[in-house]
């Protein structure tokens, strides 16, 4: 009896630590693969055969997209409706990289339209949370993880055929 | 499921946290566009304030440089303060420099990271010659008329090389612009 306890014990460690290293590992390539959105740019360019290319213009957009280390300010673009200032940011952005572009779509005007048309553009994901991580949040050990926001409670079930169910909010 | 009312924020710190070690490898900041922000002045001046708050921070702490992309009205009027429409309501000298003070002193201080504000206009004769070449060599003949009856605005230029690829006639095309 007790080397079965043992044996179940020494699995859920196994397990447990497993499941700790994995979730580290996808973390660390979501993290890669996040970045490399700033590397290659999320730009793709708007399809329109009559795009002509404005060398004066064009200039002073690259200019503001390509900013120098240490520039402290923020920009602006403004035109009438129609002058081609999307297309001409877009294509623009689409020949450099570090750039992310978010455009706010008709339907995308709440907070969280927009932080979803943002998610998107970054190719963002809610990173994993490990259950040590889940476990140790409940005591307020750790910060509290940003996927789940607060453990609100456990909730033990028996007719869940004995599975411990942690119910996230 | 993610907690929808905590995507912003996290988002935004995520992307801060990220811009970060993009510019420690690559030493340049990355770049936030934001297109269309006038929609936001409109339907959502909240959260354009906010973003302004967002970009104002960012560039305090050269993390990352937000260019905004706005149509001329109440977006950049909203984002360059509110000085010109309230210098409509006053009637005194002291209420002019009360406001004066409101707006510069205690106002937004986002405003004061703007920096470059640029202004893209109508193309000129020549680019309206290019632009209707490359859509077809044919339509050069065309240049003249169609600057003299839609001016330099791409977006009707376009509409205009649409309608004669389309094969419809002078007068639909005009009735159709007008």
């Amino acid at each position: 009896m007790a080397n079965i306890i043992a044996l179940i014990g020494f699995g859920s460690t196994l397990v447990g630590i497993s499941q700790v290293i994995y979730t580290y590992m996808e973390n660390n390539e979501r993290e890669k693969r996040l970045l490399s959105a700033f590397h290659q740019g999320t730009v793709s360019v708007v399809g329109n055969d009559n795009f002509i290319e404005r060398p004066g213009i064009s200039k002073h957009v690259r200019e503001i997209l390509q900013p120098p280390q240490g520039y402290d300010s923020y920009d602006m673009i403004v035109g009438f409706q129609g002058t081609g200032k999307t297309t001409l940011v877009r294509n623009v952005s689409h020949q450099h990289q570090g750039i992310i572009y978010v455009n706010v779509g008709t339907l995308n005007t709440s907070e969280d339209g927009f932080a979803r048309a943002f998610a998107e553009a970054l190719r963002w994901t809610p990173c994993r949370c490990s259950w040590f991580e889940v476990l140790l949040s409940i005591d307020s050990v750790t910060p509290k993880h940003p996927k789940f926001g607060k453990l609100s409670r456990l909730d033990y079930s028996s007719s869940e055929g004995n599975n411990l169910i942690i119910i996230l909010t | 499921m993610i907690d929808t009312t905590r995507l912003f924020p996290e988002i935004i710190k995520e992307f801060s946290h990220l811009a970060k070690t993009y510019q420690e490898e690559n030493r340049r900041p990355p770049v936030l566009v934001i297109d269309n922000v006038n929609r936001l002045a409109v339907e959502n001046p909240s959260l354009l304030r906010n973003l302004q708050d967002i970009a104002k921070d960012a560039a305090d702490d050269r993390v990352f440089v937000t260019v905004f992309v706005t149509s001329e009205g109440h977006a950049p009027r909203q984002m360059m303060g509110k000085l010109s429409t309230l210098l409509y309501t006053i009637s005194s000298l002291s209420q002019l420099i009360l406001i004066i003070y409101m707006v510069n002193i205690l106002g937004r201080s986002s405003r004061s990271r703007l920096g470059k504000i640029l202004t893209i206009g109508d193309i000129n004769p020549a680019e309206v010659r290019d632009l209707l070449v490359k859509s077809g060599a044919e339509y050069e003949k065309y240049s003249e008329v169609v600057y003299g009856l839609v001016g330099g605005r791409i977006k009707y230029i376009n509409q205009v090389v649409r309608e004669l690829r389309a094969g419809s006639s002078w007068k639909g095309m005009v009735m159709i612009l007008v």
